[in-house]
């Protein structure tokens, strides 16, 4: 090597205690030092030329410079090196400074003798160190800025004006973060929106800033110039014809507290945060399905009803109730209701009463509705055999979809089982009647009195023209059961006693009956008998025998409760043995008692006989109510179409059979479970389903697709006051069962709303469809669903602001307990002019004007005991005096005291502020409470103990503020994982260096700007993000970046492909080539330069520019 | 060095008390500006120690350490950021296992083991920088001079 | 020719005690040249059995037999230099010191599949397979 030594006086900090002529004898001594020169200042102009100088004349190849720390001016003298074309690698430091003559100046000739080994330490360094590769890497002219508040806004103005490319990503639906909520600024008491406005819609308007709303960051990968950066846009239910009418908000009739005020006011489902919101569209809060609608098997939006009931919006509330499903009537008198089992009210008190809601709406509003015959669109007929629920539905759908539909029918009425195998006690006929005569107002035929296979059969359907049938004929007929006696007189089946019931054919029964069976035909079957029994004048005398217990019985238990209220008794634990009989006649029956076993496949408890224990009942007559079976006889002439085990087979997604053209469904088809709502669930599908048959092309969903549900927390559920369900009217048992009439009454209006009123509101949007109406311009879309998107920038800026701390922590405080205890932030809305009380300051327990105000400071701020946060959130101090300030200025007559540790105010203008405040009245007390107690009229009574008189005070507030610290956001939090930034306490992004490099991360190319990177006043942020800026318009201007030379590196030669390098690597910067002799690879980009592989490695093949083994160990000169 | 000088050294340290060596390896984020820091206060170090700068402590091997020793140091030490804030992530966390493992090393063969060890702190703690010197500089003087083969 | 403990068991159940020649084998002998091993650990990671496994603990006086231009041997040399005496037996090895993993082999699981012999990026492990004939002439059968 031919190396040069450069040492220097330092201005005699090192001169002063080292000999440096002694050393430079020692260094000329040393083999490969070629030359050896002093200077006063080695950093300057004349080291610089010396080493120029040396360079040419000698032709040095490298140098070393004995000087300061090469922290300090290492990269003077590697730029030296770069620019005479010797690679920074070229030179070699000796730390005769800090290392050496200012820590020994006490010993100079022990720092002397040091100061030969340290040069000739570096000498020897110098003789192995040696060129090191670097990469370009080209540079996209484009920036990401994540968070679109104040600093974000700022630093795209000047990327923009710089003429790069910007996405400006903000997760609200509208940019303006925390600035926008506040009413003014300190210390000029500007309008904070006012400031704000211009510069959003500079931001709008500037057609090199693309804003990317309801928008979150997904993925950040690559290296700095070329980031790829993936984007997720949630769905905004809104398209971009919105014109900002505010026609929705009005008919939205779900609330929920607003976020953009902080809790102190409500929102609709579909809002707009404020007025120069940009972009300016309104978004609807829609979090996926409710329990209630996820549950039903039609997709009932019941949360929709339930919330239009709440308002008292009848008329609309039907609509919603009745658009997928045309018996409201009778599903809210005999529905089982799955709703309700989903609803999440009921992980707080009881279920929403959603059928009984459902029934309210339909009986007020259903007579009223005058139905038009639906226009007739297509030419083809559709044929329904079975004028049940499915069946009906179905005729229903297709004729609103214009198709002419007949539905044949073998009984001489309509209805189905809804009409035979329910009694009136449960589903008075006329309310039946209404439903069904408002379906055939459509348009659609009944032919009464014709059996399939008998009066006609399929195959001559299709043939006389009808484009498409449909079979929900249902399980007509009683499960055949194998008992002894089954045949004698008396024994009767359930399902054909209730149909001539309710036909009204003459019926009797004994003086006593037993009914067999658990399920709500046999509770139907039995409150009939006990009717019967009464009816006659004789004592009800009916029995249930079943063969579990009462938890497992099928039936609704509010049916059971009413059956006992009735006078039935059960007998549990029991199975059918046999029918006795005398003369040919039932008079007893035989039971053996049985116990619980193990579940079967449905999951229920086997009921298992006990050995040798029987029972004999006295009965007159036994029902047998175990089951239904399908009567097929509309299978001739029906070639195509298979029954299996009493099912019509049929495709699972289309509901077609295997015969093309007819389809089927119902408790003849079941899909679901055997009930009326999945009759009619399946009604409105085989509607869809016939309608793409016949147009020949998939036009509707025959299946919806169901959206995630949506429930609200257990937080949020902890939070609710435990109420009751609000009870509907139940006619006495003993009464009610000495006649037909309805059991269950309908709620009055009041508590019809006051039970709505407790709905959750799960979803938010209920999908309820009012805005839809409302919107003039047609810009509701409720079916948008997220997207994502990917994009390449050059650098990124991180701008994701920061969050209060929740005072709620703070369990004396009254936050959250106290409704008149409030942090700055909500005193901001209920200040702000444009704020929910328009800037009137109004108590939020009663809406009174607060006359006596207390503030207490540092909340979760300087206090490291309970909340964790060390730090001083820079701005409460003044935030307080501000608010302070306006209050008096509107009130003069208020009184504002202020309960501070100490009084912050640096800054421009700051003191002065705080002085004049002062002289505007309010009150400043050095005092640090520890608790708030409430009061009975809502006061707030606060023990402050003045720390400079020493005075304790006592006294009843109107009001409490509590200045909350400053946190990180949650989203500065996401985006410190996603893109690998580190955080300090309290989460903020951890800056490169807090003095040198303020706005840099610890990732080359991202940027840090604003309360993100700590608490700081909105003129330090935005001074923040244009610094930011201007690091990325630095970064970018040279086109291409160099990848680092600290990067580790293997030498493929040496490297024996054991892994251990790829184990180690923090940043999996490492990899394996796959192939035969695998080897390992870093990648430059992604090398943060620790070195951490280098030390593993068994092998020697990995290093670390400018930190091989030999330039380390070389350096160990003892 | 000449090889008459590393004879020179070598002869002298094998008496009782001849001057100790100490080698330092100090990381350049934290140990190394804590170094420097203390420097600029012009606070007095004993001058048995040499600083070696390395990117993190992370990137020295046991090998580094065991050769330190090997070539004529009494003693060797890491100096490193605190642990969870290493500015490389988890350098000194490795660091740390390696020095655990040196000594055992040291110790199988009857070597002091506290001849090597770890030390954390800030770039701010110049304090503890002068600390950790001192404390290594009584252990090894405390120590014979390390005799090699 | 000694076999594994699963040859061993195969060549119980064989009737006649005569495995039929073939290139395949029964099983291949395993053999660790532990002076070249460099404590990666890939076989363990392979080890289907468990048979080769790591052990928490290193043996100095393996870095005394490692070839001298090795890192093992190059640290082997440095503490040789300074040692007072041979090493007195194993250490532990902390989590995070990756390349000093000691290699632990228990014949008895190993089923001799070799893949340890295969992954070996140093050849510290060889994999030799036995044939048929070999095990047969030992047992004074003879192959089929």
């Amino acid at each position: 090597m031919r190396c040069g030594v450069f040492l220097c006086e330092c201005g005699g900090n090192i001169s002063g205690v080292l000999d440096l002529d002694s050393l430079a004898d020692v260094a000329r001594g040393a083999d490969g030092i070629v030359s050896v020169s002093r200077s006063q200042f080695m950093c300057g102009t004349e080291g610089r030329r010396l080493i120029e100088q040396a360079v040419e004349d000698r032709g040095l190849d490298r140098f070393v410079i004995g000087a300061c720390s090469r922290r300090f001016q290492g990269p003077t003298f590697e730029r030296i090196a770069r620019e005479l074309r010797l690679g920074e690698n070229a030179v070699a430091f000796a730390n005769l400074r800090e290392g050496c003559s200012f820590v020994h100046r006490d010993e100079p000739e022990k720092a002397q003798s040091k100061a030969e080994k340290i040069v000739a330490a570096a000498i020897a360094r110098a003789g192995f160190q040696s060129d090191l590769p670097r990469g370009r890497t080209f540079l996209h002219r484009s920036a990401l800025i994540v968070g679109g508040g104040i600093a974000g806004v700022a630093a795209a103005e000047e990327l923009a004006g710089a003429g790069i490319d910007v996405h400006l990503v903000e997760r609200e639906q509208s940019l303006g973060g925390y600035m926008a909520r506040l009413s003014k600024t300190f210390p000029t008491e500007d309008c904070a929106m006012c400031s704000l406005a211009p510069q959003l819609t500079g931001a709008a308007l500037e057609p090199r800033t693309h804003i990317h709303t309801l928008t979150d960051v997904t993925e950040i990968s690559g290296p700095p110039g070329e980031f790829r950066v993936k984007l997720r846009h949630r769905p905004r239910f809104v398209s971009e014809a919105c014109v900002g009418c505010d026609d929705c908000t009005p008919v939205c009739p779900v609330s929920v507290s607003s976020e953009f005020d902080l809790g102190v006011a409500k929102r609709k489902a579909i809002s707009r945060p404020f007025a120069n919101a940009v972009p300016s569209l309104y978004a609807i809060d829609k979090r996926g399905a409710s329990p209630c609608k996820s549950a039903c098997p039609a997709g009932t939006s019941a949360q929709g009803y339930v919330a239009l009931v709440a308002e008292g919006r009848f008329d609309e509330a039907y609509g919603v109730a009745s658009a997928p499903n045309p018996f409201p009537s009778v599903c809210g008198r005999i529905c089982t209701h799955p709703c309700e089992s989903a609803c999440a009210r009921g992980d707080v008190d009881e279920p929403i009463a959603i059928a009984a809601l459902k029934r309210f709406v339909a009986d007020r509003v259903g007579p009223e509705i005058v139905v038009e015959k639906a226009p007739l669109v297509h030419s083809e007929k559709v044929a329904i055999v079975g004028a049940g629920p499915a069946g009906l539905t179905c005729a229903r759908d297709l004729a609103k979809l214009g198709y002419q539909t007949t539905v044949f029918e073998a009984l001489p009425v309509a209805g189905g089982m809804l009409k035979t195998g329910i009694p009136a006690y449960r589903l008075p006929k006329d309310v039946l009647g209404r439903e069904i005569a408002a379906i055939t107002a459509l348009g659609v035929k009944v032919e009464t009195g014709k059996r399939a296979g008998k009066d006609f059969s399929i195959d001559g359907l299709l043939a006389d023209g009808y484009g498409a049938a449909f079979l929900a004929v249902g399980l007509q007929k009683s499960s055949e059961v194998e008992i002894a006696g089954a045949e004698l007189e008396g024994t009767l089946r359930a399902v054909e006693f209730l149909r001539e019931l309710n036909l009204g054919e003459k019926v009797t029964v004994g003086d006593r009956v037993v009914v067999i069976g658990g399920g709500d035909v046999a509770l139907d079957a039995a409150r009939s008998a006990i009717r019967l029994q009464k009816g006659s004048g004789r004592e009800p005398d009916v029995t249930l025998a079943y063969r579990r217990t009462r938890a497992e019985m099928p039936a609704l238990a509010e049916d059971v409760e009413q059956a006992l209220e009735e006078g039935l008794k059960v007998e549990f634990l029991v199975a059918p043995l046999k029918i006795v009989g005398k003369k040919g006649h039932v008079s007893a029956l035989e039971l053996q008692r049985c116990e619980l076993g193990e579940p079967d496949d449905s999951g229920r408890r086997r009921s298992v006989p006990i050995e040798g224990d029987f029972v004999e009942i006295a009965a007159d007559n036994v029902v047998l109510a175990i089951g239904q079976e399908i009567v097929a006889d509309f299978l001739e002439g029906c070639e195509g179409v298979e029954v299996e085990r009493s099912q019509i087979q049929i495709d699972r997604e289309t509901l077609m059979t295997g015969k093309a053209g007819v389809f089927a469904g119902g408790d003849a088809a079941a899909t679901g479970g055997w009930t009326a709502i999945e009759a009619i669930a399946a009604g409105s599908r085989a509607a869809r389903s016939i309608h793409n048959f016949l147009r020949g092309e998939q036009l509707l969903e025959i299946w919806p697709a169901k959206a995630a549900e949506a429930r609200p927390s257990d937080e949020e559920l902890a939070g609710q006051v435990v109420g009751q369900r609000v009870p509907a009217p139940l006619r006495n048992g003993a009464e009610r069962r000495a006649d037909w009439g309805e059991v269950v009454g309908t709620y009055s209006e009041e508590d019809a709303i006051a039970e709505a009123n407790r709905c959750l509101n799960c979803a938010v949007c209920s999908e309820c469809e009012s805005c839809v109406k409302a919107c003039p311009a047609g810009a509701i879309e409720l079916d948008q669903t997220e997207t994502i998107e990917e994009l390449a920038v050059g650098a990124i800026i991180v701008t994701t602001g920061h969050k209060e701390f929740d005072a709620r922590r703070k369990r004396p405080l009254g936050f959250g307990r106290f409704p008149n205890v409030v942090t700055q932030s909500q005193l901001a809305r209920l200040l702000a002019p444009s704020g929910p009380t328009a800037g009137e300051l109004k108590r939020p327990s009663d809406g009174s004007i607060p006359k006596k105000i207390f503030m207490l400071q540092c909340v979760g701020s300087r206090d490291c005991s309970s909340s964790g946060n060390e730090h001083c959130s820079a701005i409460c101090c003044l935030f307080a005096t501000l608010h302070a300030s306006l209050i008096k200025q509107h009130d003069p007559d208020a009184d504002v005291t202020i309960g501070y540790t100490d009084m912050r105010t640096p800054g421009k203008a700051h003191e002065e502020y705080y002085r004049l405040v002062q002289e505007r009245g309010v009150r400043y007390v050095r005092s640090r409470s520890g608790e708030i107690l409430e009061q009975p009229d809502g006061g707030l009574l606060v023990r402050f103990e003045d720390t400079v008189t020493g005075r304790k005070n006592e006294e009843v507030f109107d009001m409490v503020v509590l200045s909350a610290g400053l946190e990180a956001s949650d989203g500065t939090t996401e985006i410190a994982h996603v893109a690998g930034l580190q955080q300090s306490s309290a989460g903020f992004i951890k800056e490169y260096h807090p003095k040198l490099r303020p706005v840099d991360t610890q990732r080359p190319g991202i940027f840090v700007a604003g309360t993100a990177q700590g608490p700081k006043s909105i003129p330090d942020t935005i001074a923040q993000a244009k610094a930011a800026a201007a690091r990325v318009v630095s970064m970018l201007s040279a086109g291409y970046v160099l990848t680092p030379a600290q990067v580790a590196s293997s030498d493929s030669e040496q490297c024996i492909g054991c892994g251990i390098c790829v184990e180690v690597c923090p940043q999996g910067a490492a990899a394996l080539t796959v192939g035969d002799s695998p080897h390992a690879v870093v990648d430059a980009n992604s090398c943060r330069g620790c070195g951490i592989c280098a030390a593993e490695c068994p092998s020697g093949a990995m290093t670390l520019g400018g930190f091989s083994d030999e330039e380390i160990l070389a350096e160990v000169m003892v | 060095m000449s090889e008459a000088l590393v004879e020179e050294q070598a002869q002298a340290a094998e008496t009782e008390d001849a001057e100790r060596k100490i080698i330092g390896f100090f990381c350049r984020e934290c140990a190394y500006a804590a170094a420097d820091a203390t420097g600029n206060a012009r606070i007095s170090l004993p001058p048995t120690i040499r600083s070696v700068l390395v990117p993190c402590t992370g990137r020295v091997s046991p090998l580094h350490l065991l050769k330190a020793l090997a070539d004529g140091a009494d003693g060797v030490y890491l100096a490193g950021c605190l642990v969870g804030q290493c500015h490389y992530r988890e350098g000194n966390l490795h660091a740390i296992d390696r020095v655990e493992f040196a000594r055992a090393l040291l110790q199988s063969v009857g070597v002091e083991p506290e001849r090597v060890q770890m030390f954390t702190m800030s770039a701010a703690d110049s304090p503890k920088f002068v600390a950790a010197a001192r404390k290594m500089h009584e252990t090894i003087s405390n120590l014979p001079p390390l005799k090699r083969k | 020719m000694p076999l594994t403990a699963r040859g061993e068991a195969i060549f119980e159940r064989i009737p006649n005690s005569a495995p039929r020649e073939s290139t395949g084998s029964i099983g291949c002998e395993i053999v660790r040249h532990e002076e070249l091993c460099i404590g990666c650990a890939r076989c363990a990671s392979v080890c289907p059995t468990g048979a080769t496994e790591t052990s928490g603990t290193f043996d100095p006086m393996q870095l005394f037999a490692a070839p001298p231009d090795s890192r093992r041997g190059a640290l082997g040399e440095a503490l040789r230099k300074i040692a007072r005496h041979q090493p007195s037996g194993p250490i532990e090895v902390p989590g995070r010191v990756s390349s000093f993993r000691s290699i632990v082999y228990e014949a008895e699981k190993c089923i001799g599949c070799g893949a340890c012999a295969r992954i070996c990026p140093t050849g510290a492990v060889e994999a030799i397979p036995v044939s048929a004939a070999e095990i047969a002439s030992s047992r004074g059968g003879e192959a089929a």
